[in-house]
């Protein structure tokens, strides 16, 4: 009874965070569920519930096509080059190195910057050095779209994962590194044996927050290019949105965002599983 | 033991606390809003605007200084809200019962916000008798009239009359040979004839607009309902294949790499004579003289025809106006300003300061100069061709932006696979 009491008194503290994320987060998400069962428009007080009309129709609609394809190419391009360009930098930053801290701010700050304003600065590189030197801009080819906008992901985020990566690398023991050097492993030995083993719980937080984070992108996409030219950067978000608040069919955009919010909660938890599942311990 | 219950006390004090917050605040509020309504005291109307060009936030603040002015008790709050963000912002504050009093509303908002019962009917103002015929059709519905416009915006062409000069092209042109004989010339003395920035998706749709109004709009062709229901097709229109075929013609007088140039850039190449033209809406000539105050610029249809007389500009009912909530706590006060801002002498403030060509009878034009004086001369020889909406439902036009966007990246070739691809993305659109 003592101890129950005591444990009631800790819960008591709780209660101002509980009821606002219960106000702020709880409720609406729930409410927001069943809109996926309706045919809200977005702006009328009424609307009725279809059943699951929405998710039939998601099944067969051609537009999300497209846009499903970009946001994988998008996500994993983004995922892979923004972590091994991350690694790279923070194993050479964690070396003696002059101007360490000028390089560690340089590739810090753009993390400051809004996706928006980022998107706005690039698109004038790419509209005015980018088609001076490739003879087209990156931006204005379907072709090569999703590469201009992967490049401003990259300088706009790449700062948190090389801090992280950093900071791993610096939690590694140096007895690992020179014992195995002891046993007559060389550098890249090392590097695969020792460092990227004893990296595994960066990997977990670095890979998964970019992938899911990516998967989701839609400040920079929108600011660069709108989802053009001719829907080929257009990502599962900027269709949500579109058919949210340009198509009127509320309904229907919850629907997809329902299937979209599953989709990246079983990808974050198989990736989440699979790096837990390769870390040592120290 | 008396400290463990002191902090848990405190701790639910702080739980009762935040939540009798709101209470205490809601409960101000209403005492407040009885106090005002009580003695009658200063009424705000709040009045959410769409519209940023500076020309028309300069000429709406000093018709909101005129109106406060002769009404001491009224109060206008303009609330600016970027065009991006604009429907989210107006719609989200209707589905939450949070209305402001007026609103800018556009004509493709109808069908959504009139059935809902948001939007006040203005059909008893003296004001519609200032509208020519024709002109509030994009805001009636079943004979209510639901806003009043300013402003009428079309498309047209509109150039720079030094570019033309420079380049020897004596008279604007009236037929299409005429047209591409024009591009020519400036191309030839190394001016850009046609300045698109495509990387802006609505760039895309303004010279399609431009020039299927005149191609296909205004010379007996479909109209754009009707091609949505799907009652004819593009494939089997006459009209829009020749409206591919325009778009195949003009291509090569584009800027290079036309979706990597943004529209400001455009907007700055015509206002320093680097570009002869663009093909777009009336608000080009704002913002390009916005970048070069002292260019004259010039308009004139886009001559699609071979005879010069069935150039004329082809021109729709207004789509985008101001409305009323229905809701509004200040109806009343609401209409009176909606009605102060749209009289003949708010208009001919208007285009005195450049923001646009009113539509409201009665203005006075004589100190209008370059593009505007154009404008207003074709409004008053009444050489327009009244045409059916120029836009599609947002679902449509991305999709006809899409597939107009694909037709130039592949360099214009396919004007047959143009037209199928539409007609199965409109398909896909009408099941």
């Amino acid at each position: 009874m003592k101890r129950f009491r005591k444990e009631m008194s800790y819960f008591v503290f709780l209660i101002p965070s509980l009821i606002l994320f219960g106000f702020c987060i709880v409720y609406p998400f729930l409410s927001g569920i069943q809109l996926a069962f309706t045919d809200w428009n977005g702006i009328s007080r009424e609307y009725n519930f279809v059943g699951l009309d929405n998710f039939v129709k998601l099944l067969s609609d051609r537009n999300v096509v497209q846009p499903i394809r970009t946001t994988v190419i998008y996500g994993v391009g983004v995922t892979a080059i923004n972590n091994i360009l991350a690694l790279f930098l923070a194993v050479n930053l964690s070396k003696k190195l002059k101007g360490k801290a000028f390089f560690k701010t340089t590739y810090f700050i753009p993390l400051a910057i809004s996706a928006v304003l980022a998107s706005f600065v690039w698109k004038y590189i790419d509209s005015n050095l980018f088609s001076e030197i490739l003879g087209r801009s990156l931006m204005g080819r379907r072709e090569t779209v999703l590469i201009g906008i992967i490049i401003i992901s990259l300088w706009n985020n790449l700062g948190s994962n090389v801090m992280i990566y950093m900071a791993g690398i610096t939690g590694i023991s140096k007895d690992y590194d020179e014992a195995a050097m002891i046993d007559g492993a060389n550098g890249r030995q090392r590097f695969f044996h020792v460092t990227i083993p004893m990296l595994m719980p960066s990997f977990t937080i670095c890979v998964t927050l970019t992938l899911t984070s990516s998967l989701r992108e839609f400040g920079t996409v929108l600011a660069a290019t709108g989802g053009g030219p001719a829907g080929s950067s257009q990502t599962v978000a900027i269709l949500i949105y579109d058919y949210m608040f340009k198509y009127s069919r509320a309904g229907y955009a919850q629907a997809i965002s329902l299937v979209f919010m599953v989709f990246l909660v079983v990808i974050g938890l198989v990736l989440t599983k699979f790096f837990r599942s390769r870390e040592v311990e120290a | 033991m008396k400290r463990k219950a002191l902090t848990v006390m405190l701790a639910g004090l702080l739980a009762a606390g935040s939540m009798s917050y709101g209470t205490i605040v809601h409960a101000k509020e209403v005492k407040d809003e009885e106090v005002s309504n009580a003695e009658d005291e200063q009424i705000t109307l709040e009045f959410i605007n769409g519209s940023a060009e500076e020309q028309y936030v300069a000429w709406l603040d000093e018709v909101i200084a005129n109106f406060e002015e002769a009404n001491p008790n009224i109060k206008i709050e303009i609330q600016k809200t970027s065009i991006d963000s604009f429907n989210q912002t107006v719609m989200t504050r209707f589905a939450a019962g949070d209305v402001p009093d007026l609103f800018s509303f556009s004509a493709n908002d109808m069908d959504d916000m009139v059935p809902s019962g948001y939007v006040l009917d203005l059909s008893g103002s003296a004001n519609l008798e200032n509208y020519s015929e024709g002109m509030l059709d994009s805001f009636t519905k079943d004979g209510k009239t639901y806003a009043l416009p300013i402003a009428n915006d079309f498309m047209c062409v509109t150039y720079n009359k030094a570019a033309f000069e420079t380049a020897g092209i004596g008279e604007v042109p009236d037929t299409w040979t005429g047209f591409l004989d024009a591009c020519k010339k400036l191309q030839e003395a190394g001016i850009v004839p046609i300045a698109s920035g495509f990387s802006e998706q609505w760039v895309v749709n303004g010279t399609s607009q431009t020039t299927y109004c005149a191609q296909v709009l205004a010379n007996d062709g479909p109209t754009l309902a009707s091609m949505v229901d799907r009652t004819n097709k593009f494939a089997d229109t006459e009209q829009w294949k020749a409206f591919f075929t325009k778009l195949q013609e003009i291509y090569p007088y584009m800027n290079q790499d036309p979706f990597g140039t943004d529209q400001n850039t455009c907007y700055s190449m015509l206002a320093n004579g680097d570009a002869g033209m663009i093909l777009n809406g009336t608000w080009t000539v704002t913002n390009a003289t916005a970048m070069n105050p002292d260019a004259e610029f010039g308009i004139f249809a886009l001559p699609v025809s071979e005879n010069a007389e069935d150039n004329v500009m082809p021109m729709c009912p207004p789509e985008s106006a101001v409305a009323v909530a229905a809701e509004s706590p200040h109806a009343e006060e609401a209409v009176k300003f909606l009605e102060y801002m749209m009289s003949p002498d708010s208009a001919s403030l208007y285009a005195e300061k450049g923001a646009g060509i009113p539509i409201v009878k009665g203005v006075d034009t004589a100190n209008l100069t370059g593009a505007f004086k154009d404008a207003a001369d074709i409004m008053n020889s009444g050489e327009v061709k009244v045409i059916s909406s120029k836009s599609f439902p947002s679902a449509n036009e991305d999709a006809f932006i899409n597939d107009v966007s694909e037709f130039f990246l592949d360099g214009c070739e396919d004007v047959d696979g143009a037209l199928e691809i539409l007609d199965t993305d409109f398909d896909n659109l009408a099941q």
